[in-house]
């Protein structure tokens, strides 16, 4: 909590100033008992004072604005509100999460599935823990979406701001008054426009070969993926199928007759080629977004924002972790990572000295704890 | 443009901002078309008001007469304060913008385009529009074929053919014939005449449409032979858990079919992760009985389409939402009992 409340009083200039026509946004927000309020509206000037007293563990607003954001949502009166896209490790296929499990009693960390600890038969606990570069997969989806904003969209770059999201991934926030007013409709059609969700290639229309050149391209490259969608008939049809004939027209004819292969071919695309974002937070105007600078509650690390040329070189770890003091904490499991600028080896069930934001990180997670209040 | 031209083009594109300005200088008083000589042309306008039933191909042989009667239509429709009227002649108006779009050289197109606010590019043969453009009209479209994906998009242009940007523009016809319908206030009373022949002479129309929506209230069923293939997806697959839209789909969908909170609860409880008292306050929610009371209503196929939630049968072409899916069911099966 103090660490919360140092925090804050340090940063409130920051955080009013990142959250944009403030008075017009719903406020809300988790305490410490886990319990959440919401259709909170506060003026710029008092939102500081708010904040201190009410030190809240996880902090949003509404990322659209209206005229009465603190009455219920049927009545609030929409008057826009900004495009989010939220890049999360959890929807990207590619990814796949480590976890640990650990006795409840004798604190033996096991690291393939074991509901039973095997040396004192008490129950286990599964819990998440962070690979090194884990992140890394996020940035590179966050490039690729990017990419698509500024190259393909070209939405306007200058009303657009990237925030490491405290957790697992990254928001991207445009709050261009060209599309703060979009309806939900639209905002479907650019959500999918990413995704590719829906995407059939029956449809493609005559003038645009882009994917099929593409995968002609991957299937030329041999790219690893192609052959965990397709079998070698596969592969041997799409490429006779692409050279026998000139016209996208047939080609799209040949495929709406074979819909095996078809269907192989869309899942391709989607799954490949399509942007891996969480759909939802693009197209729910009535959604809820962490605010920019504050603490995300599961991590104790900062939602912060990054500027493009900067991207590639952040590191969450340091770039959005607080204070370094160190503190004694008793450690049960330590995963190999890079905190700060240190790079700590795995440690197991022992007591050892740790920059405070590590602490809290592993303490958040159940894999520490606090040897001061036991 | 000479006076010639610009009275043709006002002819063909009432709708445009610079044809207005013509139609402004020539325009008499209202009155005056009641005359002996000029009674033609209230006939004619109202005739042309009237294609949102007759849906003639646009055939004129003045010019000026052409002009001025979309000026006389558009009082005329007004008149009917019939909002689903007003609807119907945006749209063949729209329709008549479309045939004629198709005949004019690209030059022409882009300067219109550029004159109704978008700023759109040559692009060789082709056009390109921009993309935040592109996707606000064509999200009305139930089609999927206009996808953004499934066009050439670069640095902010979707680039389309002639055909469809011509669709494109017809789209944004409807909402300026609306616009000037609804701008009018203050019917003489001599249109009004007019205006109620129009009602009298759609009655039929009106009378279908009223039809259709009534049996699309009536047609709940819970045979599940008559539910479309997405939802008795969603149904089979309950016990391996589904994904968030599919069980809201589902929810909604069970509700329009009768089904009550207890009955749908019982269909979750195969849930993996199943709890009673959180699925009761989440169907509860979504049927409007708790929360903001908002009934929500089952999404449209297009909606499910982007939750790659769809796996179409042949029952399903042409078909826009889940629920109109019952009755067509229930014709293909009536058709085959008979043979």
């Amino acid at each position: 909590m103090e660490y919360y409340k140092k925090y804050y009083i340090n940063n409130i200039e920051k955080i009013v100033g990142s959250i944009r026509k403030i008075e017009s946004r719903e406020i809300a927000y988790i305490d410490f008992d886990g319990i959440m309020y919401r259709h909170i509206a506060l003026s710029k000037g008092d939102f500081g004072e708010w904040l201190i007293s009410q030190l809240p563990r996880d902090l949003y607003h509404s990322s659209s604005y209206y005229l009465f954001p603190d009455r219920p949502i049927e009545d609030k009166v929409w008057r826009g509100g900004d495009l989010i896209f939220d890049i999360d490790l959890d929807h990207i296929p590619t990814y796949t999460p480590n976890f640990i499990w650990l006795c409840n009693k004798c604190n033996a960390v096991f690291k393939k599935e074991a509901s039973i600890c095997e040396q004192c038969n008490s129950k286990t606990r599964k819990i998440h823990v962070p690979r090194m570069n884990d992140l890394e997969i996020a940035k590179k989806e966050t490039f690729r979406l990017l990419d698509a904003i500024y190259k393909i969209m070209a939405l306007p770059v200058d009303e657009t701001q990237i925030y490491f999201s405290g957790a697992r991934g990254y928001h991207v926030h445009i709050y261009s008054d060209v599309l703060t007013t979009i309806d939900t409709r639209t905002r479907i059609e650019i959500k999918d426009f990413i995704t590719l969700d829906g995407f059939d290639i029956a449809n493609m229309h005559y003038l645009n070969r882009t994917y099929i050149e593409r995968i002609i391209g991957d299937i030329q490259k041999q790219r690893k993926e192609i052959y965990q969608y397709f079998n070698n008939s596969d592969i041997n049809l799409v490429l006779s199928l692409y050279r026998s004939m000139n016209k996208i027209k047939m080609f799209r004819e040949k495929l709406q007759r074979n819909r095996r292969l078809r269907n192989k071919i869309n899942n391709y695309v989607r799954e490949i080629y399509g942007i891996h974002i969480d759909g939802v937070v693009t197209t729910d105007i009535s959604r809820l977004i962490r605010a920019p600078y504050s603490i995300h509650g599961k991590t104790g690390l900062i939602k912060k924002s990054v500027e493009y040329d900067s991207l590639d070189g952040f590191m969450p770890y340091r770039d959005a972790a607080l204070y370094n003091e160190e503190v004694l904490v008793k450690v049960l499991y330590l995963p190999n990572i890079i905190w700060g600028e240190k790079e700590y080896e795995e440690a197991y069930d022992v007591e050892m000295k740790l920059p405070l934001s590590l602490a809290i990180f592993l303490v958040n997670r159940g894999l520490a704890y606090d040897t001061r209040r036991v | 443009m000479t006076k010639k031209n610009t009275a043709r083009w006002t002819a063909k594109y009432p709708f445009d901002p610079l044809s207005k300005e013509y139609l402004k200088s020539i325009a008499l008083d209202v009155d005056e078309y009641f005359s002996e000589d000029l009674i033609h042309i209230m006939e004619y306008a109202y005739d042309r008001a009237l294609l949102m039933k007759t849906r003639k191909a646009p055939v004129w042989k003045n010019d000026e007469i052409e002009a001025i009667s979309y000026f006389l239509a558009v009082l005329i429709v007004r008149g009917t304060d019939n909002r689903y009227l007003y609807w119907m002649f945006a749209d063949s108006e729209s329709k008549r913008a479309y045939k004629l779009l198709l005949f004019e050289d690209n030059f022409a197109i882009i300067d219109l385009v550029n004159r109704l606010g978008i700023d759109i590019e040559s692009y060789g043969r082709e056009f390109g529009i921009p993309f935040l453009e592109y996707v606000k009209i064509t999200s009305r479209f139930s089609s999927p074929r206009w996808k953004a994906y499934y066009y050439r998009v670069n640095n902010g242009y979707v680039v389309i053919d002639k055909r469809r940007l011509a669709r494109i523009i017809s789209e944004l016809v409807k909402d300026i014939v609306i616009d000037d319908i609804e701008r009018i206030t203050g019917i003489p009373n001599k249109i009004r005449v007019y205006s109620d022949r129009l009602l009298h002479d759609v009655r039929d129309i009106l009378e279908k449409i009223r039809e259709s929506q009534e049996i699309r209230e009536v047609l709940t069923t819970k045979n599940r032979e008559m539910y479309p293939p997405c939802i008795n997806w969603m149904m089979q697959n309950i016990g391996v858990g589904l994904p968030h839209a599919a069980r809201f789909t589902l929810v909604t969908f069970l509700g329009k079919m009768g089904y009550n909170t207890e009955e749908i609860i019982n269909l979750f409880s195969r849930v993996p992760d199943f709890n009673v008292e959180r699925t009761r306050y989440q169907v509860e929610h979504i049927l409007g009985m708790r929360g903001g009371r908002k009934k929500y209503s089952v999404p449209s196929c297009k909606t499910l389409r982007s939750y790659n939630l769809c796996f179409p049968d042949d029952i399903c072409k042409g078909i826009k939402h889940p629920v109109q899916y019952i009755s067509r069911a229930k014709k293909v099966k009536e058709y085959k009992a008979k043979r």
